[in-house]
């Protein structure tokens, strides 16, 4: 899914200024007028960047971001105040929310922290990606393999694997490759590397 | 004496020579011995020898005359004379007891003399005692009569509802002065520099420039025994000197630690110039201990009276900023929203001008909703002002020394806390002036504010705030002038700017408020620093004519 901005502002002019000004450097954009008609539309799967409005009726910014983060979003969020409170900001950034911007804004840059959320976003899900592939490739791995795998990962020597799993050179060598194989990984390297995205020690 | 015995000793003789004579006639001359011995004999004696015969020669004259009666009546001259010396020894028993009891009896009479005196003596003493202990009663009297006085003064004047703090504590230091009657008396703190606070003297002198307690050193001890007065009837004696106050030296002293809240705080002192010649009696001790408890409850009430004001103050100063507060926060974010909106889509368009071949549709909406969102925020400011014109309320007929007093008045617990003097020059011409007066009041409270603040760091004996109301043909001036450090140079011309403030609690907007209600009058409003040190701030209304009748 590509990337998206959702703004969730109660005001309308607001919001629509900030889409109509998004709209100018050919961001995809989706406005909601509080909090909770984003959850309704909220997917797992949407990408981008979200910019809340903290001072809002009936669910506030920091609220909705605390929803959002129980559902496990991982959404970057840009927070919007209207008069500057460093305690609320402190308390954002605290909570986790990638940026706090204070309005009236400046459109560049406005525009520059939402394509640095976005770019955080598909870092991200670049990075998730990859560590599930790793983990289905695991997952398909032996139990002999696996054991095989660890003594890799702590570079032990065929020979030695061999005499501490009661197994001959040549069957540790048979694993080995097959491993390998099914890791597509084409050297020992690699493998410490799939490993380490997998989340190994 | 003698003379008992010699004729004890004659009587025997005599009858021994008699015998002798009676049976073989001794010569003449060894009885004449014995006769010219008895002739010594006193005349009391006589009786003894009777019969004495005038011839020429007694001693042949007797022993003619005797010699007969013996050879005669022998046995009775024996017998009358055994009577006769059993009378002797009878007379002479009787003489002696006589000398005896006459010893006794002149002895008594001196002892009787003697007691007689001492009890003159006691007489005397009792009556001196009597008339000791009658004096003594007397004194007691008066100085329970004094001490009653006194305790019905203190009484009321710590009952007295009319009676402010500072009049309390004078009156109270006064009636002690009176009681023990010296030349000056003070409570001072034992805190805060010392501060002195309250003093009566008979004479001003004595006091002059001089901050802190009667006798630094002697306070030492009266706090070192705080449940017991300390009484020095003569300083020089002790080595207490200290140089006192003014141009004179105390050398009397007395002083009690006064207790506030369990612990001394505070001294009251009473000391004279001239000596005393003793201690005060335990009655005036225990007055002084009675008159340290009374104004150390009294302090306390005050203390607890001004505490509850502070909060009070506090309290109506939070809420009103955190009113403001609120109010501003809102108010951001109202003229936020519309404002962000404009300069969205202004942006957005100057994007599109500078970066995409232009549509000329896209940019008219976007100008348009520009427009929009500015005169949105432009009519959120119109409908603040108006709505901040809504509390002007109609104008009545002021008279701004009234306005003053009130507000001095209003504000006197401030004041006091500030330890500042007010000195008020009200003029007696100021005509009564068409205006809103609880805004005047707002900006003369404003005015001594920002005085009493700007005095913070001034010395305490220099804090004063001068209030001057003057008519200049038709307009009413009002001066509040400080001693404090003044505007600061280079921000002279912005003091009455909104937001501007030097106090880090301070929301900047009282100056601006009350320049916009003086504006209101059809007045000006200025701030000058003073030529030496402080600020000046002043307003001037025009007097409507049309009011004074």
């Amino acid at each position: 899914m590509s990337s998206e901005v959702y703004i969730v502002d109660d005001d309308k002019l607001a919001r629509e200024s900030l889409a109509w000004l998004i709209d100018t450097v050919g961001l995809r954009v989706k406005v909601y007028e509080s909090g909770f008609s984003f959850l309704d539309d909220y997917r797992d799967t949407m990408a981008g960047c979200l910019v809340l409005d903290v001072r809002m009726p009936a669910l506030s910014g920091m609220d909705l971001h605390i929803k959002l983060k129980q559902l496990g979003c991982r959404l970057p969020i840009i927070m919007m105040t209207g008069h500057a409170d460093v305690a609320m900001a402190v308390r954002a950034m605290k909570a986790g929310v990638y940026d706090f911007i204070e309005k009236p804004y400046n459109d560049s840059l406005m525009l520059e922290r939402i394509q640095s959320a976005i770019a955080f976003d598909l870092d991200t899900r670049k990075k998730q990606e990859r560590e599930l592939e790793v983990k289905t490739r695991l997952a398909k791995l032996t139990p002999r393999e696996n054991e095989v795998l660890h003594y890799i990962l702590k570079s032990t020597a065929n020979k030695n694997i061999a005499a501490e799993l009661l197994i001959s050179i040549k069957t540790v060598e048979l694993h080995r490759s097959n491993l390998m194989l099914k890791m597509q990984a084409s050297s020992a390297t690699e493998l410490v590397r799939l490993a380490l995205i997998a989340g190994f020690e | 004496m003698k003379s008992v015995y010699l004729f004890s000793i004659a009587v025997p003789i005599i009858l021994f020579s008699l015998l002798c004579l009676a049976q073989d006639k001794l010569p003449l001359e060894e009885i004449s011995i014995g006769v010219l011995a008895e002739q010594g004999v006193d005349n009391a004696d006589t009786k003894s020898t009777p019969i004495v015969d005038d011839s020429s020669n007694p001693v042949s004259g007797l022993y003619l005359f005797v010699e007969p009666i013996i050879l005669e009546h022998g046995p009775w001259v024996i017998v009358v004379m055994i009577l006769l010396i059993f009378l002797l020894v009878y007379v002479l028993r009787t003489r002696r007891k006589l000398t005896a009891s006459e010893r006794n009896l002149s002895h008594e009479i001196v002892e009787r003399k003697e007691t007689e005196a001492t009890l003159a003596d006691y007489k005397k003493s009792l009556e001196k005692r009597v008339v000791e202990r009658t004096n003594d009663i007397d004194m007691v009297n008066q100085s329970l009569q004094k001490s009653q006085s006194a305790l019905r003064n203190l009484v009321e004047i710590t009952s007295s509802p009319r009676l402010s703090h500072e009049d309390k504590l004078t009156r109270l230091l006064e009636t002690g002065r009176e009681y023990y009657q010296t030349a000056a008396a003070s409570i001072s703190s034992l805190e805060e520099y010392h501060k002195r606070l309250c003093v009566v003297a008979d004479k001003k002198e004595l006091f002059r420039d001089y901050v802190g307690p009667l006798n630094k050193i002697c306070v030492q001890q009266a706090i070192a025994q705080f449940n017991k007065p300390l009484d020095i009837p003569n300083l020089n004696i002790k080595n207490y000197k200290y140089p006192g106050c003014g141009s004179e030296v105390l050398n009397s002293y007395l002083a009690t630690a006064v207790l506030v809240k369990g612990r001394p705080h505070y001294v009251l002192e009473f000391a004279d110039i001239i000596e005393r010649k003793g201690q005060y009696t335990h009655w005036d001790h225990n007055m002084l201990q009675l008159m340290a408890r009374w104004i150390g409850s009294e302090i306390e009430k005050q203390e607890v009276i001004e505490e509850q004001q502070r909060n009070q103050t506090e309290l109506a100063r939070v809420s009103r900023m955190s009113a403001m507060g609120e109010m501003v926060a809102g108010l951001a974010h109202e003229l936020n929203q519309p404002l962000t909106g404009a300069i969205n889509y202004s942006s957005a368009c100057l994007r599109r001008l500078k970066y995409e071949k232009i549509d000329r549709e896209k940019l008219i909406i976007g100008l348009e909703r520009a427009v929009e969102g500015a005169t949105l925020a432009a009519d959120i400011i119109r409908q603040l002002r108006e709505f901040v014109k809504k509390g002007k309320s109609a104008k009545e007929p002021v008279n701004i020394n009234v306005v003053v007093l009130k507000i001095v008045d209003l504000l006197s617990a401030e004041i006091r806390r500030h330890r500042t003097r007010v000195t008020l020059q009200l003029a007696d011409n100021i005509p009564v002036i068409l205006a809103n007066e609880i805004q005047l009041e707002q900006v003369v409270l404003n005015f001594i504010r920002n005085s009493l603040d700007a005095m913070e760091n001034t010395e305490a004996r220099l804090r004063e705030i001068i209030i001057t109301t003057e008519l200049d043909y038709d307009k009413v001036r009002l001066f509040v002038m400080d001693f404090g450090d003044g505007i600061p140079a280079t921000t002279e011309g912005e003091v009455f700017d909104a937001f501007y403030t030097t106090k880090s609690d301070g929301m900047g907007m009282g100056l601006s408020i009350s320049r916009t209600i003086i504006e209101e009058h059809n007045g000006t409003i200025v701030a000058n620093n003073n030529p030496e040190t402080g600020a000046c701030f002043s307003f001037e209304i025009p007097a409507n004519s049309s009011v004074v009748q």
